[in-house]
């Protein structure tokens, strides 16, 4: 390993066969070094389309102070970041934007998914909602909540941090492997709503009611004549 | 014509350094008092926990009876007032006329809960309740659903001790004791089943 290869930043990828197969200790310290130095100086990115990112502005002041593990930088711009934190709902309008933003973050990067709406969808079991981000993007860490606490974030971001000394990183959004996933992700659902759509509107020409609607035979009450008014 | 009192601000006075230095004096009194008194705001949170309220809305915990089966009689009511409809239930029968049901599986996936306490509050049995544990992360979805066993474990609720639960902190229970009473004593109704 020459020194334009340092200079590339080629011995601090981890997946870098040579850092790990054995090769000279300088190259496996200084890897151990980068990854130190990686770890205590996370600059996040707060990607917060909801309420989430207000918790995540109290993660950020004095009373819980992510300055304490090096993630104080906050950048709003993607290509000065290395973690990313979605906080908040998520929509379908929003998600290739979401998309953009992660693929301009450089390599390596990590992301946290905070709250149940960015991890799953939470409530908004809807038609509208990403059911979690990780359909798009690769998660690292989830974080429950609604919102999280703040020491749930820290939780994670010290979860991220193990994970950047291990070498580890999400490389896959998890797509139709998560749980409760019906279906390839974003797409698919976005093709059964028009495949619903165009059913509903062929039974309606038919005269016909959509499919979901149950046809119960309902007693009929025979109205009687004088009876009470009401 | 209505009059308008209009305030004169001298803009252009030169307040001097005075207004800097009394900005300054703070800024450094709290320095000071951060690092040599100890008395930062910041909470060194993995050994310093928070202190929150009894009434903290945390994980969930399933109580249990003197012989350690679940308390839950698997009613379904908490999975049905769920507005996330977050926590799956199957029954399984028990030999006890008096009980009936317990829960097989019970599996709340927390990370469609929104931990709204709809459940501890419509809970028959007292049987689910919430702890003030708010730490937990997961890397993957699947470690973040939790199930009966981990429900119903007991350390958590020793460690960062009970949270929202129906039975200590019925804030309202002697209004509604009160308002019983005077429909009793005024209207001679006792509320209850209506009769047939």
């Amino acid at each position: 390993m020459g020194a334009l290869d340092i200079l590339k930043g080629k011995f601090v990828d981890p997946t870098y066969a040579s850092v790990h197969a054995g090769g000279d200790i300088i190259t496996t310290r200084l890897d151990a070094l980068v990854k130190w130095g990686r770890k205590s100086s996370i600059w996040p990115m707060p990607f917060g389309t909801a309420c989430c990112a207000i918790e995540f502005m109290a993660v950020s002041f004095s009373h819980y102070d992510i300055a304490r593990f090096g993630a104080e930088v906050l950048r709003f711009s993607p290509r000065q970041a290395d973690l990313m934190f979605v906080a908040g709902t998520i929509v379908d309008k929003q998600a290739p934007i979401l998309k953009t933003i992660y693929d301009q973050m450089p390599e390596p990067k990590w992301v946290i998914s905070m709250g149940v709406c960015a991890s799953s969808g939470g409530f908004y079991r809807s038609y509208h909602t990403m059911q979690g981000i990780d359909e798009i993007i690769p998660v690292d860490v989830y974080v429950p909540g609604c919102p999280p606490s703040p020491e749930g974030l820290i939780a994670a971001l010290m979860k991220i941090q193990d994970k950047i000394q291990a070498g580890q990183q999400a490389r896959e959004p998890q797509g139709e492997d998560r749980l409760g996933a019906s279906g390839a992700g974003a797409i698919d659902r976005r093709q059964r709503r028009q495949a619903w759509a165009s059913d509903d509107r062929s039974r309606a020409a038919e005269g016909k009611d959509p499919r979901g609607v149950l046809h119960i035979a309902a007693p009929v009450e025979k109205e009687e004549v004088g009876g009470h008014h009401g | 014509m209505a009059t308008v009192n209009v305030v004169r601000v001298e803009r252009n006075t030169h307040p001097g350094i005075y207004p800097i230095l009394l900005g300054l004096k703070i800024t450094f009194m709290n320095m000071i008092r951060t690092l040599f008194m100890g008395q930062s705001a910041t909470i060194q949170f993995p050994e310093q926990k928070r202190v929150s309220s009894g009434r903290y809305r945390g994980i969930h915990l399933l109580t249990a009876r003197e012989d350690g089966t679940p308390k839950c009689v698997a009613c379904y009511m908490c999975a049905t007032a769920c507005p996330a409809e977050c926590i799956y239930i199957e029954a399984g029968e028990r030999p006890e006329k008096s009980i009936e049901k317990y829960p097989t599986r019970f599996e709340i996936d927390l990370l469609r809960c929104v931990y709204c306490g709809f459940c501890v509050d419509a809970c028959p049995e007292e049987a689910i309740m919430m702890s003030r544990e708010n730490d937990l992360v997961g890397t993957t979805r699947a470690e973040l659903i939790i199930d009966r066993d981990r429900l119903m474990e007991r350390g958590k609720l020793a460690e960062y001790g009970p949270g929202y639960r129906p039975t200590d902190h019925d804030v309202r229970r002697p209004v509604r004791i009160a308002a019983l009473e005077r429909l009793k004593k005024e209207h001679g109704i006792v509320p209850g089943m209506p009769h047939r």
